[in-house]
């Protein structure tokens, strides 16, 4: 083998080396993604009680946007006065919502809930 | 032979252009995410906030919806000259997000707040232009990482600029109003007592209060041995807000009964303006 035919040599084993370790940071991606298919069957799933939920969510979303607050923390009060009235905490709704992303039960049920759309003000 | 090793040189070139055009390529298919189409569908559903008047400080939400699960959602919003926008100090006070988290969940809705500040000067509507960031976790085949396909890895970090009205509409009802009316002390007592006062919906500021000609025998004094009275939470009152100002009622020289204390209460909302009030004094 030549001086050049060795450097030649050299270059393919290099690119090949790096070839591999760029599909193994490929395959680490893919593992992030398996890792978030993996949640879903125990995604929560839909009920009566996260209906409500939904319902409750869906009224506040059709009005937030109708009034202004003198004060930020006024967005909250409003919603934990919407979830005591329907017999709800915040930390309840707070959990339904963290979930909805990983839930397709949940977002086909806000869906369901929001179909008819906002009421007529 | 040159011609032979010419040749073996241009394969092996051929082959090192090739191995790294394998390398590379990927590379390449991980450029940066605003070469491609944002297909989100994520948009804004309020074209107009609530209505604000001139002098106000009010907290505004934009309603938003997506067809698509977009996360690290970032808004920053730009208003007229003179126009004052703030942010929540929960994320650092530079942008704000949404309400529920970072994430906008597909085919529901989520909104921004955000606080701005209106001068007196501004008597009509105004647009505000909301730059949002959002990362879209779907791949080019539709599959995304929450619904359970699995995507191509590849990050696409899209900004979708809105303009959304704020109208703008003439206040109504009073500057302020006084919510404390009547102060009961014991005799012969010196002490500071509260009187609270609302601001309309305008903000106002330079608030002082100071009473006027005392009953014979009664004494009143200001925090800090001042010639008036400011409000707890700072020189002005937010509109819709409540504060109170402190007044030392020295009653010592002063018999049981029921007086009236006249107030002069001074502020500034479009311009420097004093209004007159009471407070009844009981002294028991």
């Amino acid at each position: 083998m030549s001086c050049s035919d060795r450097r030649l040599a050299r270059a393919v084993v290099s690119l090949a080396a790096l070839a591999l370790l760029g599909g193994t940071a490929g395959c680490g991606s893919d593992a992030t993604a398996e890792a978030s298919t993996a949640a879903t069957p125990t995604a929560t799933t839909a009920d009566a009680t996260t209906r409500r939920l939904a319902e409750v969510e869906w009224a506040r979303q059709c009005t937030v946007d109708l009034a202004s607050h003198a004060d930020e923390q006024a967005f909250t009060t409003d919603l934990d006065a919407r979830l005591a009235e329907a017999g709800f905490t915040h930390e309840q709704w707070k959990k339904w919502h963290d979930a909805l992303a990983g839930s397709p039960e949940l977002i086909s049920q806000f869906a369901e809930v929001s179909a008819p759309g906002c009421p007529a003000a | 032979m040159a011609a032979a090793r010419r040749s073996g040189r241009r394969r092996g070139a051929a082959v090192v252009a090739v191995l790294a055009a394998a390398l590379v390529g990927p590379l390449l298919g991980s450029a940066p995410a605003s070469a491609d189409t944002d297909k989100t569908g994520v948009r804004p559903v309020t074209a107009q906030t609530a209505p604000v008047v001139p002098g106000q400080s009010a907290w505004l939400s934009v309603v938003w919806t997506g067809d698509r699960s977009v996360t690290e959602w970032s808004t920053t919003v730009k208003a007229p000259a003179g126009v004052t926008v703030s942010y929540p100090t929960t994320r650092g006070g530079s942008d704000t997000s949404l309400y529920g988290s970072d994430t906008l969940v597909s085919g529901t809705r989520d909104f921004t707040a955000f606080r701005v500040r209106v001068p007196y000067t501004q008597q009509s509507s105004f647009p505000v232009t909301l730059t949002s960031t959002y990362v879209d976790n779907c791949g080019d085949n539709g599959q995304c990482k929450n619904n359970g396909g699995g995507n191509d890895g590849k990050e696409r970090r899209y900004t979708l600029t809105s303009t959304v009205t704020v109208p703008v509409v003439p206040a109504t009802g009073p500057a302020f109003t006084q919510d404390t009316t009547s102060v009961t002390v014991k005799a012969g007592s010196n002490a500071f007592a509260p009187l609270a006062f609302t601001a309309g919906q305008a903000d106002l500021a330079d608030v002082t209060v100071r009473a006027g000609a005392l009953p014979p025998g009664l004494k009143v004094g200001y925090p800090g041995d001042g010639t008036v009275s400011r409000p707890a939470g700072g020189t002005g009152i937010i509109g819709r807000t409540t504060d109170q100002v402190g007044l030392r009622f020295d009653a010592t020289a002063l018999a049981k009964g029921t007086y009236t204390v006249p107030l002069t209460i001074s502020y500034t909302a479009a311009a420097p303006r004093t209004a007159p009030g009471t407070v009844t004094l009981v002294v028991q």
